[in-house]
């Protein structure tokens, strides 16, 4: 097209307090967030935590009750943004009557950025025909479609709202490989929504944990996985070494017990654990499942004796 | 490849960092870009990035600015010294501490040791020299 590049605007995204209301129920309640520009980002959250919401917001497809989201430092709903936005959801355009080359040709004409040999080379990897009608795909097909719309769209800010849930593991995988060479040649922002955290853990930069419609946890991967540790042995060495940390997860096996901390030094904490004691990594799906239950049952107890709550 | 014992920059690092001591890597390679490894261990870029940085950091690789990383001189000195006092700390004092639980005598894991050390030193060397008398055996028919 025209000398237009999309691709290199400043996509780092800056959220002030959003809120969205449903009637009485608040789906975001307040949500103050900064994306770092060109970063893969996992958007994580239980079912109903907020996340398609959060999305289509960003995305320019729903407006906010309040609050305010930039892309750039310009509103989102600049029309010049939208066009920098791209979001595909699980099972989009399942009515679609024409073919996926139509689609791709609709796509191109809005996103400059549209690599239709990219788009191609997607539909052979998944074993696509162009010629197919969207409406005759399986689940799986128009999963894998609409992701490589996406990605071929080379959007500034592309998001993936758990659009690769019906696609089969060895499209995924092949998918993330795809990704990954094409993210380091054309870096953009990738946001992936999903609560299947283990597939996708190890190509995300930056996380972010939404629960109840709140920021539960944002981070550098690296850093909260660095940062964080599981804890294995008889319960008063266990007992001692983790006193005044940050306990996400504790149970006990008769003598022994084994407990999950986040935020401490773990190369310390190997050093003071010494033999008998066993220090493991904790993956990111751990975290996520330890952070959001330790929320839930927080909440719980905030609720049941609030004068322990501020501790 | 990657698995859930470290956080996986350290992983990256690790993996160059035996392919140096191996030899596989020596002082002037080029070691496999940031991209490489990523889309290698499907990992993010950023991620590789952070642990071949630490290898940089260290001393053990160069950048050349536009060309790529490469190994640099003394690094599989430097990697055997600092990973000599780690070896009997990570290795030798939970075999001891082992040996000790099961009544093991410390003779018997001694000797083992001499025997696996000899095998790993004639399976080392088979390739240049010792190949040539092993595929003669095998020639013979």
């Amino acid at each position: 097209m025209t000398s237009t590049d999309s691709a290199h605007i400043d996509t780092s995204i800056e959220v002030t307090d959003l809120h969205l209301q449903y009637g009485s129920t608040a789906a975001l309640a307040g949500i103050d967030l900064q994306l770092r520009p060109d970063r893969i980002i996992g958007l994580l959250g239980r079912n109903g935590a907020g996340k398609t919401t959060l999305l289509s917001i960003l995305a320019g497809h729903r407006r906010a009750t309040s609050g305010a989201v930039r892309i750039g430092g310009l509103d989102v709903w600049e029309t010049e943004r939208m066009r920098d936005v791209f979001l595909i959801g699980e099972g989009e355009a399942a009515s679609d009557s024409g073919r996926l080359r139509d689609r791709a040709r609709f796509v191109a004409t809005l996103r400059p950025n549209f690599d239709r040999a990219l788009f191609d080379t997607m539909l052979t990897m998944f074993e696509l025909d162009s010629r197919t009608r969207v409406s005759k795909l399986s689940r799986g097909q128009r999963a894998a479609a609409g992701v490589a719309l996406a990605l071929a769209s080379r959007s500034p800010i592309t998001i993936l709202d758990e659009a690769h849930i019906g696609m089969d593991a060895q499209n995924r995988y092949a998918l993330w490989d795809l990704m990954l060479a094409d993210y380091a040649a054309h870096p953009r922002t990738i946001i992936i929504s999903t609560h299947h955290v283990d597939e996708v853990a190890n190509v995300l930069e930056d996380v972010v944990i939404l629960e109840a419609g709140t920021v539960l946890r944002h981070a550098i991967v690296d850093d909260l996985v660095g940062s964080a540790a599981t804890i294995t042995g008889p319960t008063s060495r266990v007992d001692e070494l983790v006193e005044g940390m940050h306990v996400v997860a504790d149970r006990s096996l008769g003598a022994t017990r084994e407990v999950t901390v986040t935020d401490v030094d773990t190369a310390a904490l190997r050093t003071r654990a010494g033999s008998g004691v066993r220090i493991d990594t904790a993956g990111l799906q751990d975290l996520f499942v330890h952070l959001t239950t330790a929320a839930r049952q927080g909440d719980a107890a905030a609720q049941t004796a609030p004068q322990e709550a501020s501790a | 490849m990657i698995d859930d014992s470290q956080p996986i920059y350290l992983q990256v690092a690790a993996q160059i960092e035996e392919q140096i001591l191996s030899g596989d890597l020596a002082p002037g390679d080029q070691v496999m870009s940031t991209t490489d490894w990523a889309t290698f261990l499907r990992i993010n870029p950023a991620t590789a990035a952070k642990g071949i940085n630490m290898l940089v950091a260290d001393g053990l690789l160069h950048k050349r600015r536009g060309v790529g990383m490469f190994v640099s001189d003394g690094a599989r000195t430097t990697l055997r010294h600092r990973r000599h006092d780690a070896f009997f700390v990570d290795h030798v004092d939970p075999l001891a501490t082992e040996a000790s639980l099961l009544g093991i005598p410390i003779d018997d894991v001694v000797a083992r040791l001499r025997a696996t050390a000899a095998a790993a030193t004639n399976g080392a060397t088979h390739n240049p020299e010792s190949t040539a008398s092993t595929s003669s055996v095998t020639e013979s028919e």
